[in-house]
């Protein structure tokens, strides 16, 4: 039986973005800007405000003078940087969870999201390729559809937990679309379509798995996608015993990746990780 | 007995026998575990890349990033707190291949060659390798035995390699 009609009622009934920040990604798309406004939908989330605060005064901007106001932190931080902020906030209060049904332990889930998007800013900007502005956001968001599935892989316990690891066989977002009639990359974009957010999210959402059905934005979902298989290989926060998914040789060929900077990357990642979770616990 | 974490290209040693060093998660990279039984001093690194020569500079900032640093810095932490070489039990895990297809991604693979060049190298012995496969490995080094556990697959094997 296929849960596909009961996935999308959850979909549905998925709890949306607190309103106030709902009403910041609203201002943070319309196009130009507004910093007074931002700023006063901002200062109601005092987590939010702090961390703001927090990244405008860290090393990473290399400020002298204190940053003590949100609209000085804007300034400082600019467009871009507030948008990721603003998405890793709210993801990393979402994210911090156990996930049973894909065996991920508390912070694994945040630790696999938070990595591929660090490593998809670093492969872009390693081989100089320059893409849309939201690629950390896609790379963090790439997984949202697990928080969706995660009940109904518990009603399939022998059938989505079979720790057969063979090489050949079937990859695990293909198994979840055989015994649930749809997979987390699919769930995960029809939620964020929900939500409104830019469409190469959702598309980078939708095809990780498959970036050579990709007809738009490919540059920027073969760059998630090589992400993603770079936290698997190193266990990244990654759940299910005996899952594996499969490599895009066509994306390692596009993006012309070398062994070498896939080492690199990794060796930078996991630096600017350790920076990133620091701020943002 | 306490838990002491040792994070992803970190090193942790310890004379402490009431503390377990454990290590979550090792994919394609490696995980070193050294012990004294007498005097009863050790240490355990995850190490993710296999070259310094990739990075210099992170080198010297993190050896433990590195096989080729990471287990010489290992050695001699664990010696200069007075193990020594004829005693020390050693023991190697992961370099799991979890990715399929292609050589790029076989971080796995250069790993364990930089891992079996330094030991025979330097003429020190494993006495116990868990390598390969396709999963990931947590392991632990009980300081208090020398106990080394390796969980995989959801099971844990222990093995008493200091009696």
């Amino acid at each position: 039986m296929s849960y596909r009609n009961d996935i999308e009622q959850a979909i549905r009934n998925f709890p949306a973005f607190p309103v106030s920040t709902q009403r910041i990604l609203n201002l943070m798309n319309s196009p130009s800007l507004d910093y007074e406004k931002l700023e006063e939908a901002v200062r109601y989330d005092p987590g939010l405000t702090a961390n703001i605060l927090r990244l405008a005064n860290s090393a990473l901007f290399g400020v002298k003078r204190p940053v003590d106001s949100l609209h000085m932190a804007f300034v400082v931080l600019g467009e871009k940087k507030l948008f990721e902020l603003v998405m890793a906030h709210i993801s990393l209060r979402m994210f911090d969870v156990e996930l049973q049904g894909y065996q991920h332990e508390r912070q694994d889930f945040m630790r696999h999201s938070v990595w591929v998007g660090i490593a998809a800013e670093q492969f872009a900007q390693t081989l100089g390729i320059k893409t849309e502005e939201t690629l950390f956001t896609a790379g963090l968001l790439h997984d949202i559809g697990k928080l969706v599935l995660d009940p109904f892989l518990l009603q399939e316990p022998e059938e989505m937990q079979a720790s057969d690891v063979e090489s050949t066989s079937e990859s695990f977002d293909k198994r979840e679309e055989r015994v649930l009639g749809i997979n987390h990359n699919e769930a995960g974009a029809i939620l964020l379509e929900h939500w409104n957010l830019p469409s190469e999210i959702y598309a980078a959402v939708r095809f990780h798995h498959a970036p050579d059905c990709a007809t738009a934005h490919k540059q920027l979902i073969e760059i998630v996608h090589v992400s993603d298989m770079l936290a698997y290989a190193q266990s990244v926060g990654t759940g299910v015993k005996g899952v594996h998914y499969d490599l895009s040789e066509e994306a390692l060929v596009h993006l012309n990746l070398q062994a070498e900077t896939v080492e690199y990357v990794a060796s930078q990642t996991v630096d600017e990780m350790k920076e990133v979770l620091d701020l943002l616990e | 007995m306490q838990y002491r974490v040792v994070d992803l290209s970190d090193m942790e040693i310890s004379d402490d026998a009431s503390e377990i060093l454990v290590t979550y998660s090792i994919g394609s990279c490696i995980g070193v575990t050294m012990f004294d039984p007498v005097v009863r001093v050790g240490g355990m690194v995850h190490c993710m890349l296999p070259s310094c020569k990739l990075d210099p500079e992170k080198a010297t900032e993190n050896p433990a990033l590195f096989v080729d640093t990471a287990i010489p810095e290992l050695y001699d932490r664990v010696t200069r707190c007075g193990a020594g070489k004829s005693r020390l039990v050693v023991t190697l895990a992961g370099a799991a291949r979890i990715i399929q297809g292609h050589g790029m991604f076989r971080i796995e693979e250069r790993n364990l060659r930089a891992c079996e060049e330094f030991f025979a190298q330097n003429d020190i012995s494993i006495r116990k390798s868990c390598t390969g496969g396709y999963e990931g490995r947590t392991i632990f080094l009980n300081m208090s035995n020398g106990n080394f556990t390796v969980r995989c697959g959801g099971k844990d094997e222990v093995y008493e390699l200091s009696e």
